[in-house]
């Protein structure tokens, strides 16, 4: 049976700027089933993070955001309660790990106190209890002598320590639903691979679901599920991860699989690039966001945004998805 | 943390030996000769030379130096050249008490003042408050001390008769009523300006502290905002604030020369204005050395603070 653990429908994200509002997130939709891990994909500056801080309501909705759409948690739809009752759901049924873990750990407070602090504000623990879960959630994030370490300060750890401490932090309320924003671009690649494991791992065993933000194709294909690709504030394609890296059916995540580097390729040619550049947020082009840089475009593309459909077990949003497959030749 | 201590504690006799050598050089190469000044404009040049070679005053610079600065060791700063049999230890002794309780009266009014405002500032960025209490301190930070310690004596000493608008009560000895009601205008009036150089201060390092990512990471585990501001921020942004305190403090014992003359406390300041009239260039040399000892020590005493407010810093 597909139990979702977060739907998200229609969201929208609009920043409140001095020169008027700019939708960072335009209408994206998404679901995560339990147990599942979602990859969320795109380059920089596609709306990734800013649709997991509005998962989340991080953003200051008095000075500088406006939501709309839904972000349903099981049968609560998370937008339509009042922003104190945020508080409670945050740590305990979403939690959230981010990039940085040097800057996002608090340089000032122990890891112990740094862990006790969700035990405490949602589970209610005593201090002496919390403390004993802080030490058991470090050996569950597999690090060593986790006695001496819950009463470390973040620098006294390396960066794959403090990686798993903020993992430790994150899932120790055993939440629902956990969403990594980029949580290994800031490790060295054995450290990545075995974060990534970690997170492969919990996963499986508290059956929670993730949502993976990376712009990491190859993290994803290791890990994932499904992926879904965001270009612009939208989300532009969706579908398990074998079928999308096998037949990719939007022109972008086309773009996006044939800039991977290939070790059998040939190094005298140059790596594949996407022309042009990820439009300013105030310059959003007409019709199909990616219309400018798409090689198959047309005057239809600019004319009008196209629906996000279904088209052979993907999601895709674009008019010629069924002519650009490449990789389904009419001679295969 | 002993370690640490004991660390900052030996990386402060370089800085005492050279302010001591700076403090000493000031008042030797200053123009114009001690023995003829003490002994007034019609002493023969023979009492002169007597006087000279009493004091030591034809040795090399680098012997009258060890000469001095062995004596400040044991506390002997010399002998006012203006009132006869004067001793500068004592009198510095004497005038040690008033100075120092101001300057800890004016920083606690600041600390009070400042930083609540400074965390109200911060937390209502944007709003009329935070406007307002800008206004405030931009005028707090324009306003010299002495016009403000003016403007208060006449408001508060001359119309509403509130308080004494001069003088100075001992608090262990007059009690410690009347030492508030001596006390309060000019350690308000020294304490003000800096008070609106800690408010703003208090305010960005406190906004810096809350766009971090950990205060992202302290939100997203659910933590109440209230807790966010005053666990996870404030201990962090307090060390900015501890510099500023520490700023203060010297400031305010510089500062004191004039709000002491103003309210008439007997304190170093004013010792020292009237030792300057005087040209009692013992006394000034020893109040000089004092006073930058008291920075060193403030200093000092800051870097321990810091120890204990950032981990970082206690362990490297």
């Amino acid at each position: 049976m597909d139990e979702y653990v977060l739907r998200v429908e229609n969201l929208v994200t609009e920043f409140k700027t001095d020169r008027g509002p700019l939708k960072a997130i335009d209408g994206v939709t998404l679901q995560v089933k339990r147990g599942e891990m979602l990859g969320l994909v795109g380059e920089s500056g596609c709306g990734k993070s800013v649709t997991s801080m509005s998962v989340m309501r991080l953003y200051d909705e008095k000075t500088t955001v406006r939501y709309e759409g839904s972000v349903w948690l099981g049968d609560t739809d998370l937008m339509s309660i009042p922003y104190k009752k945020m508080q409670d759901i945050r740590g305990r049924e979403i939690a959230m790990i981010f990039q940085d873990a040097l800057s996002s750990l608090n340089p000032v407070l122990r890891v112990s106190d740094q862990i006790m602090e969700p035990l405490i504000t949602h589970q209610h623990l005593k201090r002496e209890d919390a403390y004993r879960k802080a030490v058991e959630m470090l050996r569950l994030v597999g690090i060593p002598s986790p006695e001496t370490r819950v009463d470390q300060y973040p620098h006294e750890l390396s960066g794959g320590m403090r990686q798993r401490v903020m993992i430790a932090i994150a899932l120790c309320c055993r939440p629902r639903l956990l969403i990594a924003d980029e949580p290994t671009t800031a490790l060295d690649v054995t450290i990545q691979a075995q974060i990534l494991d970690l997170i492969l791992d919990l996963n499986r065993q508290m059956h929670m679901g993730v949502i993976l933000i990376t712009h990491d194709l190859a993290v994803v294909a290791q890990v994932c599920q499904r992926v879904a690709v965001m270009y612009l504030g939208q989300i532009v394609e969706e579908a398990e991860v074998a079928e999308l890296f096998n037949h990719p059916l939007h022109p972008y995540t086309q773009g996006l699989m044939d800039s991977i580097p290939k070790l059998d390729g040939d190094s005298r040619h140059r790596l594949h690039m996407i022309r042009g550049t990820v439009p300013l947020l105030n310059q959003i082009p007409r019709g199909c966001r990616f219309a400018p840089r798409c090689p198959y475009a047309d005057a239809a593309c600019s004319a009008a945004m196209p629906e996000l459909t279904q088209a052979g077990g993907h999601l895709v949003r674009c008019r010629k998805a069924g002519f650009t497959d490449k990789k389904v030749t009419p001679d295969e | 943390m002993g370690k640490y201590v004991i660390k900052r504690l030996a990386a402060l006799i370089p800085t005492i030996f050279i302010v001591s050598v700076v403090v000493f050089l000031i008042v030797h190469l200053t123009p114009g000769d001690p023995a003829a000044m003490m002994l007034g404009e019609d002493a023969t040049p023979a009492d002169i030379a007597a006087l000279h070679n009493r004091l030591g005053l034809d040795d090399p610079l680098i012997v009258q130096y060890v000469r001095w600065a062995g004596k400040c060791l044991t506390g002997d700063l010399g002998y006012s050249t203006a009132v006869a049999g004067q001793s500068v230890s004592g009198m510095i002794a004497s005038h040690f008490l008033p100075t120092i309780l101001l300057a800890v009266y004016s920083q606690l009014i600041t600390v009070f003042l400042a930083l609540p405002l400074g965390m109200i500032a911060a937390r209502k960025r944007g709003s009329l408050t935070d406007s307002a209490l800008s206004v405030f301190s931009m005028a707090g930070i324009s306003l010299p001390s002495f016009m403000m310690g003016m403007g208060m004596v006449l408001l508060f000493a001359v119309s509403f008769r509130l308080m004494p608008a001069t003088g100075y009560k001992n608090p262990f000895t007059d009690g410690i009523g009347p030492f508030f009601r001596y006390m309060t205008l000019p350690a308000v009036s020294l304490g003000f300006i800096h008070a609106a150089y800690m408010m703003r201060m208090t305010k960005a390092s406190l906004l810096e502290v809350l766009s971090s990512d950990y205060i992202k990471m302290a939100r997203a585990k659910g933590v109440k905002e209230r807790k966010i501001v005053f666990k996870h921020a404030f201990r962090n942004s307090l060390l900015t604030v501890i510099t500023v305190i520490g700023q203060g403090f010297i400031s305010a014992l510089a500062g004191a020369a004039v709000v002491e003359r103003l309210f008439g406390i007997p304190g170093m300041g004013s010792l020292m204005v009237d030792s300057i009239d005087k040209r009692d260039y013992q006394v000034i040399q020893g109040i000089t050395l004092m006073i930058a000892m008291l920075n060193v020590l403030i200093n000092l005493l800051i870097d321990v603070i810091y120890g204990f407010a950032d981990p970082r810093i206690r362990l490297k």
